[in-house]
């Protein structure tokens, strides 16, 4: 952080100015009535939304002041659009590609993929489907961060606070980069969960996001896909989609040939559907159940 | 009273409430809307310009600010910005910044109100009910029907 010389004097004079609030402790109490009702509408304004009901019922002068159309109209106007999400089809391999914008940071991202659901968040990989997306994707994050790029291979929004981050895919600290394979989002009995083929070959990582807070992953299971025996040679990096593991089984789709369930205990795989002429592209779930829909 | 220094720029005298006088170039006090009309008015050649609102304190610190954002162009927003994220942080209290606040109402520099409310939104952002009212010293007014109502008023949004 460049601070010129003449901010080196701001610290100094604000703890002055600290002490002599610290002293007067009476201020506090007339605070926040001797505030006029313009500067308190001009901070309670940029709340988002859910936070304005919360501070309505902080006292009846809130309330007053943030039920009014001046107020809802205020805030409207200042309300910055934290998502905007614009997706295209990729024209070779058919794949959806979300691209990212925080207003408010001015920061853009692209996500590969549909987002991936877990713990109040919504997960992409950055730009991650094939070999030439990942040279480039790796080459951008290089220029645009210090450390690691591959610390920055996760997109994450939190659905809560409407706020964007980006965070490491597991083991990236013995990434190689652009050559470590292909690497795909799912969801694991609940949890956030990668299955990361290695470049040129048939091997399955699977990895679980077993404690979301510290982002603490385990490698939990390791698979080979060699038991497909397809007609893709031995190479299935570009054309496996793993879309869910529950109850120990791993649902994956593989370009021109089907979905397929593999059992994770026993590792044996069976067809459960077979493609012909075209590819499936997307996959959706439902489940019957007594909740209601929520992120 | 108006002086000019050897670069040739009119320098001004504001006085605090409580009595501090501040020598400063005319370029830098006039960031604040209300200083610049006093100043084309011609408030400012009679003597120095009350400001009968603010203390010597808050002040101090409002032209800091206002002689950084004076000084710097454009191309430097970035290195601003960090200034500015510096300049709140060191606040970090927000009695501080609610005086702070006040001064730049009453002044109107724009610049300055955004940055302190929304240092001070930013601190309500995520807190409940009853932790902002800690913050602020609030007392909390409603009866426990009033706050059953209000409570169920805005439950069918985000709960």
């Amino acid at each position: 952080m460049v601070i010129v010389d003449k901010g080196s004097l701001i610290p100094n004079l604000w703890k002055k100015l600290a002490r002599v609030s610290a002293s007067g402790k009476n201020r506090k109490v007339d605070l926040l009535e001797s505030l006029p009702d313009e500067i308190i509408i001009d901070i309670l304004s940029r709340l988002p939304a859910d936070f304005i009901l919360k501070c309505r019922r902080v006292c009846k002068r809130w309330r007053a002041l943030t039920i009014t159309p001046y107020f809802a109209e205020l805030q409207l106007m200042r309300a910055t659009p934290t998502l905007i999400a614009g997706c295209y089809f990729h024209y070779y391999y058919s794949s959806v590609y979300f691209n990212v914008y925080d207003a408010s940071k001015r920061q853009g991202w692209s996500g590969h993929g549909m987002p991936i659901t877990t713990s109040g968040n919504l997960h992409w990989m950055v730009e991650h489907r094939n070999r030439l997306d990942r040279e480039n994707w790796y080459k951008k994050l290089k220029t645009k961060f210090s450390d690691h790029p591959c610390a920055h291979s996760i997109l994450r929004f939190n659905t809560q606070t409407e706020s964007m981050d980006t965070m490491p895919h597991p083991g990236y600290n013995d990434c190689l980069g652009p050559n470590h394979g292909k690497m795909q989002l799912l969801v694991a009995e609940e949890r956030l969960s990668i299955c990361h083929i290695f470049g040129g070959g048939n091997l399955v990582d699977v990895w679980i996001l077993v404690e979301y807070s510290n982002w603490h992953w385990i490698k939990s299971y390791k698979l080979n896909l060699n038991v497909l025996k397809t007609t893709r040679g031995d190479c299935l990096e570009e054309y496996a989609d793993f879309i869910w593991i529950r109850k120990d089984e791993l649902l994956l789709h593989v370009s021109f040939e089907g979905l397929f369930v593999y059992n994770l205990r026993q590792n044996t795989i069976r067809e459960i559907a077979a493609e012909t002429s075209h590819c499936f592209s997307f996959f959706y779930t439902h489940t019957k159940s007594l909740m209601s829909f929520r992120i | 009273m108006s002086i000019t220094t050897e670069n040739n720029e009119k320098m001004i005298t504001l006085m605090s409430s409580d009595g501090e006088e501040f020598v400063v170039e005319e370029a830098v006090a006039a960031q604040s809307q209300t200083i610049k009309h006093l100043i084309e008015d011609g408030c400012s050649t009679e003597g120095s310009i009350p400001l009968p609102n603010v203390t010597g304190r808050v002040l101090s610190e409002v032209i800091q600010y206002c002689k950084k954002h004076s000084s710097s162009d454009d191309k430097e927003e970035k290195e601003l910005e960090a200034w500015d994220a510096e300049f709140v942080k060191a606040a970090d209290d927000h009695v501080a910044l609610t005086d702070l606040m006040m001064a730049a109402n009453f002044l109107d520099i724009k610049g300055l109100l955004d940055l302190v409310a929304q240092t001070l939104a930013n601190m309500i952002t995520g807190k409940s009910p009853e932790e902002v009212r800690r913050m602020w010293n609030i007392k909390n007014d409603f009866t426990p029907e009033e706050a059953e109502k209000v409570r169920k008023e805005n439950q069918w949004a985000f709960e």
